[in-house]
């Protein structure tokens, strides 16, 4: 008589692979929420800056990837969608201008960068700086941890994804 | 009633983490103070223009600014905060982009595995550095400036000294 005497550890370490990867997507989507919500709550009072209000609706999250370090993403504002005017003869405008000009053209995730980091105004012709991603990961930090940890623990324990 | 420590003639004695103000002061001054390996000092290239937060207006470029995230963990009972200091040179015209980047390498020498035991603790871990991209309007376009963001270690007598 004999016993086999197996070792599972492929099977964890894939179950712990996928749990890995739908806790840290968890995360991440708390975060993008955050964001999102404080967005909502006002950007600019002054109201004097209408292209940031296209900043909110391009903020998103990445699927995650697998790198050297374990799983990332990235949540914010993907490069290259370019500001534009809401009516349709602006934007009309707006192109016919911009296939003139060889200036370099202004994106969303320009100016959500430029809010964030702080820069020179044209127009105001002050410092201006509205800071909102890196206080709202600071506020969300525990709760992203705490998040990260449940999703962590629900799938390692059912093998299945979190309803 | 009397004044707040930090708005006091001489209140302010560096190196010392016995408040936030000082902490600033302690970081401002090392930076000053700092001579490279080539013999150079920052003030060479940006004066004593190290402010905190923002500079004030009228800007004269090219200038530092300094700001600074601190969170405490509970594994370390609050006591060890990790803090994030963010360094912005920021220069204008675009002609001022290598001397903007050549005052951040003094920054980066100066604070990467910076240690200050003498008041508190204060130590620098790791850091990240960008050059930040050409802006566009709202900014101005000919503004050019390298963000560091420095992790430090800290035991800050403000926290871990108490009268009774």
């Amino acid at each position: 008589m004999t016993v086999k005497v197996t070792d599972l550890s492929p099977q964890f370490l894939k179950q712990y692979r996928d749990a890995s990867r739908m806790a840290l997507d968890a995360a991440a989507a708390l975060y993008e929420g955050n964001v999102k919500k404080r967005f909502f709550k006002g950007y600019y009072t002054s109201q004097a800056f209408r292209s940031t209000a296209q900043i909110v609706q391009h903020v998103m999250r990445d699927e995650p990837t697998f790198g050297g370090n374990g799983w990332y993403t990235k949540v914010g504002v993907p490069d290259g969608i370019m500001a534009k005017p809401k009516s349709k003869k602006s934007q009309r405008k707006f192109f016919r201008k911009l296939a003139r000009s060889t200036a370099m053209p202004a994106t969303v995730g320009k100016i959500a960068l430029a809010w964030e980091l702080g820069h020179h105004n044209i127009f105001t012709r002050k410092w201006e700086r509205v800071a909102i991603f890196k206080p709202i990961a600071f506020e969300s930090a525990k709760a992203m941890i705490d998040t990260y940890n449940r999703v962590l623990n629900r799938y390692m324990e059912r093998g299945r994804p979190v309803r | 009633m009397s004044k707040p420590r930090f708005a006091t003639k001489g209140a302010i004695t560096t190196p010392s983490t016995a408040s936030t103000v000082q902490i600033y002061s302690t970081l401002r001054r090392a930076l000053l103070d700092y001579v490279s390996s080539d013999n150079q000092t920052l003030s060479q290239f940006i004066g004593d223009r190290i402010y905190v937060r923002a500079q004030p207006e009228p800007a004269q470029f090219p200038y530092l600014t300094l700001l600074m995230d601190r969170t405490s963990l509970p594994a370390f009972n609050g006591y060890r905060e990790t803090a994030l200091l963010e360094v912005q040179c920021i220069g204008k015209p675009e002609s001022q982009l290598p001397l903007v980047e050549t005052a951040m390498d003094i920054v980066d020498q100066c604070l990467t595995a910076y240690s200050d035991p003498s008041s508190g603790l204060m130590v620098g871990r790791s850091r990240t550095r960008q050059t930040i991209p050409q802006m566009t309007d709202p900014a101005d376009s000919s503004v050019v400036g390298v963000i560091g963001t420095y992790e430090f270690f800290l035991w800050p007598r403000v926290l871990t000294v108490r009268a009774n």
